[in-house]
């Protein structure tokens, strides 16, 4: 018992130390960063939350310190981030000039005012930068009317990450649709090979964004014409009782899992299949802290109906300007075009699918990144993204509390999302977008 | 002393809780009549938000594992605490080795401590890997009574060493003569304790129970850390609610709403310790 105990302690050192060490490694391959630096002492501060692409970029943008620029970067967890930056951005004197978004960060802060519209800048660069080369797509998803408000920085969507050793032993496919996957998670969890069949990240508000992959993959809306929520319809409760269904296949503690929760519950062979953000694939194959290298293959994300959409978004990542910054923004944007110039997406490319048609598309890196063909796939059976409209944070906010007391406690999920419309309702009354 | 010299004294503190404490108090209460959140204009609602508050389960279920965590983890460390001073004024050897080691939790800072000890109950933490060795397999972060807990005894651990301290403290200022006088009289060790050691500690374990009721009250760090309040709304504090209807939902006026509801709440539970140490300290008329 005790060799045991000295070999575990040992054990988790060692890993502590590889993650140390394999975090480090995106900073090794920073390329080298061209910006001029500016004649009088300037500070340029990046703020996102942490997964190994953005590791590498936010590498890539300190790499531009030099002489009188400095460039620092941080990182917290999704959900304090959000809150750290809602409270600074709502302040008026936003302390970070470079912000991490996605398209449901675009539509909350640029519509309130606190993200720097940048067409200007994109038409004095688009050239110098080759900015024609990054997705449109994507570009649309940073958009909010004619302001576009960030430079995309990769493609994400959520693709099935399954154990092809463990799914060939069991003679077993990949989900296509919501039948497959529930008679496969019954085949996975009879075999045993994993602890838990399945896992998501459901912690927070990510148990409102896996309700919208399924309630749009059946073609559902949350909110009519007249802004009233709708999703409390046959549709969004089967979309609700599929992720209850779920749950029997999980690990217990699944509604308080985060995406890096999931992503060691893979690596560490808890688990035979998820549906993940692509930008974890290259952490699969990192020797120093996988157990699964080799063993995990990817598959477009299953359709809650056949013929019908894929329960997955395409969207992205990107780069914003704090409206409220009082350094330079052209020099801030620049920065930006120095972490997403071609070397630096080309590196950035070890760790997912990045902005740029050129590098996204290249058959050779194609045919390298396994993830890429399923996540193409994805990205032409995507759901729409939820409305961007400024109430519907309040709506997943909501919607996410409600679902997971009904789940938790196991009552009736009609009722949850009853209340829920009711509740988003009422609160888009008194905030005043319905009367 | 002076009228003029007492007001010169004391005025410098005067000013200081005015701006920290005062101020934002009254800015808080005032906040609470409005529909106030990140970038929109206040707009005045009278009521609403306390009724919204009022209303809302999820306000009960954390008052209610509010003051369930401090009902159990008070108790548990003014014991634990009080056995440990006693023991330390009662050992010579290795006395500083072990005063050290219980100061440990306390020195360690309250996010890197919490979050340390979230790991090893984590599904692949090293506490639930030796407990599943022997047979018992407990998911502390799905089952509700093993996450509160988990809360309750990781509150005990960190506060165990700061009550530790400030009782073995009064028990060294404590006189020779009370002590010899009872042994002279055939007191027992127990008997020692109880009638001669508690009476004379009474004003520190009144000022440790306020301190701890404060601190228990505003539990905030470990929760945010552990569980955010899951699984479900089970271990979400009062102060866990309260930030998630400021900065996750947004609705700052709502949770200002929601802090005055706190602090009647706490005034009231520390009504009995206040008034208790007034009397001590002027006297009953």
């Amino acid at each position: 018992m005790k060799k045991r105990l000295v070999g575990l302690s040992l054990a988790v050192g060692t890993l502590a130390i590889t993650a140390a060490l394999s975090m480090g490694s995106a900073q090794q391959t920073a390329a080298t960063c061209n910006i001029k630096a500016p004649s009088s002492p300037t500070t340029i501060n990046v703020f996102g939350f942490r997964f190994p692409m953005m590791e590498y970029y936010f590498n890539a943008a300190e790499a531009c310190s030099k002489e009188n620029l400095t460039v620092k970067s941080s990182f917290l967890q999704p959900a304090q981030y959000e809150t750290q930056v809602n409270t600074a951005l709502a302040t008026g004197g936003s302390p970070y000039q470079i912000l991490h978004v996605n398209p449901r960060l675009v539509a909350d802060w640029g519509s309130k005012g606190w993200l720097l519209p940048l067409n200007s800048l994109i038409a004095k660069y688009k050239r110098t930068y080759n900015l024609d080369d990054i997705s449109t797509k994507l570009i649309a998803n940073t958009t909010l009317g004619v302001r576009q408000f960030a430079i995309p920085v990769n493609f994400n969507t959520q693709v099935q990450f399954f154990r092809k050793d463990v799914f060939a032993e069991l003679d077993l496919k990949p989900a296509k649709t919501l039948d497959e996957l529930s008679a496969g998670l019954e085949t996975l969890k009879k075999a045993g090979k994993t602890k838990y069949p399945m896992a998501l990240a459901l912690v927070g508000t990510g148990l409102g964004a896996e309700f919208h992959s399924n309630y749009a993959a059946l073609g559902g809306v949350w909110f009519d014409k007249n802004k009233k929520p709708v999703f409390n319809n046959a549709n969004g409760l089967k979309a609700a009782q599929a992720i209850r269904d779920w749950l029997e296949f999980m690990p217990p503690a699944v509604l308080n899992y985060n995406n890096d929760d999931v992503m060691v519950a893979l690596q560490q062979g808890d688990v035979a299949l998820s549906k993940i953000w692509i930008t974890r694939a290259s952490a699969m194959e990192d020797e120093k802290v996988s157990r699964v290298v080799g063993k995990i293959d990817y598959a477009p994300a299953f359709k809650m109906v056949a013929g019908g959409l894929g329960a997955n978004t395409a969207e992205g990542d990107a780069l914003a300007i704090a409206a409220s910054s009082k350094v330079d923004s052209d020099l801030a944007f620049r920065i930006i075009m120095e972490m997403i110039g071609k070397t630096n997406q080309l590196n950035a490319a070890n760790f997912g699918m990045v902005s740029r048609d050129s590098i996204a598309t290249n058959p050779t890196l194609v045919a390298k990144n396994r993830a890429w063909v399923a996540a193409a796939s994805n990205a032409r059976q995507a759901v729409p993204l939820r409305a961007p409209v400024p109430y519907q944070s309040i709506a997943n906010t909501i919607l996410s509390n409600e679902l997971r007391l009904a789940l938790v406690n196991k009552t009736d999920l009609k009722a949850a999302l009853d209340l829920a419309a009711k509740k988003i309702e009422d609160e888009m009354r008194v905030q005043g977008f319905i009367k | 002393m002076k009228p003029r010299e007492f007001w010169a004294f004391v005025s410098p503190s005067v000013v200081v809780m005015t701006v920290l404490m005062v101020f934002p108090l009254f800015t808080t209460i005032y906040l609470s009549f409005f529909n106030f959140n990140f970038g929109v204009a206040p707009k005045f609602i009278g009521f609403l938000n306390y009724t919204r508050i009022l209303e809302d389960s999820r306000f009960w279920s954390a008052m209610q594992f509010t003051l369930f965590y401090m009902a159990v983890s008070i108790p548990i460390q003014i014991m634990l605490g009080f056995g440990l001073a006693l023991i330390l004024n009662e050992i010579t050897a290795l006395k500083r080795f072990f005063i050290s080691l219980y100061l440990v939790p306390y020195i360690v800072t309250p996010v890197v401590g919490t979050l340390a000890v979230s790991w090893l109950f984590k599904d692949r933490g090293f506490i639930t890997w030796l407990l599943s060795n022997i047979g018992v397999n407990i998911q502390w972060y799905a089952d509700a009574t093993a996450a509160r807990g988990l809360l309750i005894g990781y509150g005990i651990w960190g506060a165990v060493p700061f009550i530790m301290l400030m009782l073995y403290a009064g028990l060294q200022a404590m006189p020779a003569d009370p002590i010899e006088a009872a042994i002279m009289d055939g007191a027992t060790w127990w008997q020692r304790v109880r009638f001669v050691m508690i009476p004379y500690l009474r004003p520190i374990f009144i000022f440790i129970g306020m301190v701890n009721i404060m601190d228990a009250y505003r539990l905030f760090d470990s929760v945010a850390v552990m569980t955010q309040g899951g699984p479900g709304n089970a271990t979400a504090t009062i102060m866990y609610y309260t930030y998630s209807v400021a900065f996750q939902e947004q609705l700052l006026g709502r949770a200002s709403a929601s802090i005055v509801l706190a602090v009647i709440v706490i005034i009231t539970l520390l009504y009995p310790f206040l008034r208790q140490t007034y009397f001590d300290i002027v006297g009953r008329k």
